[in-house]
């Protein structure tokens, strides 16, 4: 098995960022192909397999009627196939074009599937208890800390190259305050580091300012460092996850935008999105596009550049480190302290409705910013017009001529 | 789950989706502009499952249930919703709204219309806010002595009553 974070660091040394697509599909066949499909596209590619909404909330049998059926799953169903059938297909793919695998699920109980990913020798994932349970499931948080934390350490002591990557950077899609997906991030990858993960990596998404970004991804670059004490971790990038541009120029020049600012920080993977993000899920055909209209944009050194600004750095610095030792404090074990974090309040996730979550927080747009904010303007139009912010700065008109 | 902006709300309503779909951004929108509109909004959340919406629903009384949903598995899974409803004796009006189907068919709401709900919003209509506001005013104005008969509604017997009435006449 290839050790998914030293390869990433190594090669993204070579070829600046790695370019990631989300990617998965029900037949093992087709499952291949796409795989195969990512990791010739260029050389700066990581596949991916996503699995399917089905699995990812344990229906396990779902799945497996559901494949059996040849009905058309949203992602690759792992357990509903022999261990020995994926290990061959990883196997495979990594012979023929010596490109990790990464598994990305989406689960707030992802124990089940941590397993079978040991004993298939898979060894690395993402996600993680606060990402993955706060906005779209609605288990407690103190279940999905317990699951997560199981599932952690059977990935951790099945393999010394164990890899998971926190998804905490993606809080929501969009309207988050940076601090806040900043300290996520490093509370997540404390969490997986306490559990005994090899290697993690820290996520963060791209928001509505390149400036902003470029700040936080500094930010997340300096705390992580400090915090996870010499443990090896990478950092990843996020094209905007929220309400994307509708048009074909505008998912240029929003991807354009995210893919300077990781060249400039120290980003060494990027997952990337396609211009029919919004009406569908895309085909191996058009994540491959994608991946190389990225990969040819970063080479080509043609993009926008934007600069560092050292006191929006300061600032997003401040407030996530704040965050981060407020929460640490709570607890010596880190999920305790996170879900200590949560039940007062110095952690709360603006608009997420879970239960666990206080949900006082807002976002406000402050001169082209994401600000912390007690209120939101409180009207449909203004949230309205606050969600489809980057629709209104990328799309170029006359739209949808894709 | 959560309440909505306090504007001295004479009327509830009970914000829901179907099981399947994690999407939230939807519901926060609805939340905000029912409230805009006067309700007091009980917001359930993403993934709700159909018990909670029924149980919600027996132990308030609401002027009606709004179903958001975008994950295009509406069509299969609001109308189990709805069974369930009136199969626990819930006579309130139930709308239903957002992306409903994964290939935006034009015949989906007319599918959703006769399953039974009282409004079909669907995201193909350009109208569909404009058409839910005048389902929201309906609601309002609607009493025993004005109700027009519709599906679901507490005064729909009543007026039903009174139309024989008339006709007798």
């Amino acid at each position: 098995m290839i050790d998914f974070n030293a390869y990433v660091t190594r090669t993204s040394g070579k070829h600046g960022p790695l370019v990631q697509p989300r990617m998965g599909v029900g037949p093992l066949e087709d499952m291949r192909d796409g795989l195969m499909a990512t990791a010739t596209a260029n050389p700066a590619t990581v596949c991916t397999i996503t699995l399917d909404s089905f699995t990812r909330v344990c229906a396990f049998d779902k799945a497996a009627a559901a494949l059996a059926s040849g009905a058309h799953l949203n992602g690759f169903p792992i357990m509903a196939y022999p261990r020995e059938a994926v290990r061959e297909l990883v196997s495979e793919i990594a012979s023929a074009t010596g490109r990790p695998v990464q598994v990305r699920h989406g689960s707030a109980l992802p124990s089940k599937v941590f397993q079978r990913m040991a004993e298939i020798g898979m060894t690395a994932t993402e996600g993680g208890p606060v990402s993955y349970c706060l906005p779209y499931s609605r288990l407690p948080l103190e279940q999905a800390v317990d699951d997560w934390r199981q599932g952690a350490r059977a990935l951790a002591e099945a393999s010394d190259i164990s890899h998971i990557e926190s998804f905490a950077g993606c809080m929501m899609g969009q309207m988050a305050d940076p601090a806040l997906l900043v300290a996520l991030s490093v509370l997540e990858a404390l969490f997986l580091k306490q559990c005994g993960v090899s290697s993690v990596s820290v996520s963060y998404a791209q928001g509505i300012s390149p400036t902003q970004d470029r700040a936080a991804l500094r930010a997340l670059d300096v705390l992580t460092s400090h915090y996870l004490d010499g443990h090896p971790f990478h950092i990843v990038a996020y094209v905007f996850m929220g309400l994307f541009p509708n048009t074909m120029i505008g998912f240029c020049r929003i991807t354009e935008d995210l893919l300077s600012i990781a060249q400039s920080e120290n980003v060494a993977r990027v997952i990337v999105k396609t211009p029919v993000e919004n009406r569908r899920i895309p085909t191996v055909a058009e994540n491959v596009a994608s991946l190389n209209f990225s990969h040819h944009s970063m080479a080509q050194n043609t993009m926008p550049e934007h600069p560092f600004d050292n006191r929006e750095f300061e600032a997003v610095l401040a407030r996530a480190d704040l965050l981060i030792e407020q929460t640490l404090r709570k607890d010596p074990d880190v999920g305790r302290a996170l879900l200590a974090a949560f039940a007062d309040g110095i952690l709360d996730v603006p608009y997420c409705l879970h239960t666990s979550n206080r949900s006082r927080a807002r976002t406000a747009i402050m001169d082209g910013r994401y600000a912390p904010a007690q209120s939101d303007g409180g009207s449909t139009d203004a949230l309205l017009a606050a969600l489809k912010f980057n629709q209104s700065q990328y799309d170029v008109q006359p739209s949808g001529f894709i | 789950m959560k309440p909505g902006v306090p504007n001295t709300p004479s009327r509830k309503a009970l914000l829901t989706t179907v099981s399947s779909d994690s999407h939230s951004w939807n519901l926060i929108f609805m939340e905000l502009f029912l409230a805009e509109r006067g309700f007091e909004v009980t917001n359930l959340g993403p993934c709700c499952p159909t018990e909670l919406t029924v149980t919600q629903s027996q132990e308030t009384t609401y002027d009606v249930i709004v179903i958001s949903s975008i994950n295009g598995h509406g069509v299969i899974e609001a109308p189990d919703i709805l069974n369930a409803l009136r199969h626990a004796g819930v006579t309130t009006p139930v709308a239903v709204g957002g992306k409903l189907d994964t290939s935006s068919d034009l015949e989906t709401g007319d599918k959703l219309a006769q399953a039974g709900f009282d409004g079909v919003f669907p995201d193909t209509s350009s109208t569909l806010f404009d058409d839910f506001n005048i389902f929201l005013d309906r609601l309002e104005a609607c009493h025993p002595s004005t109700c027009l008969g519709c599906t679901g509604c507490a005064n729909a017997a009543a007026a039903s009553t009174s139309a024989m009435g008339v006709a007798a006449e």
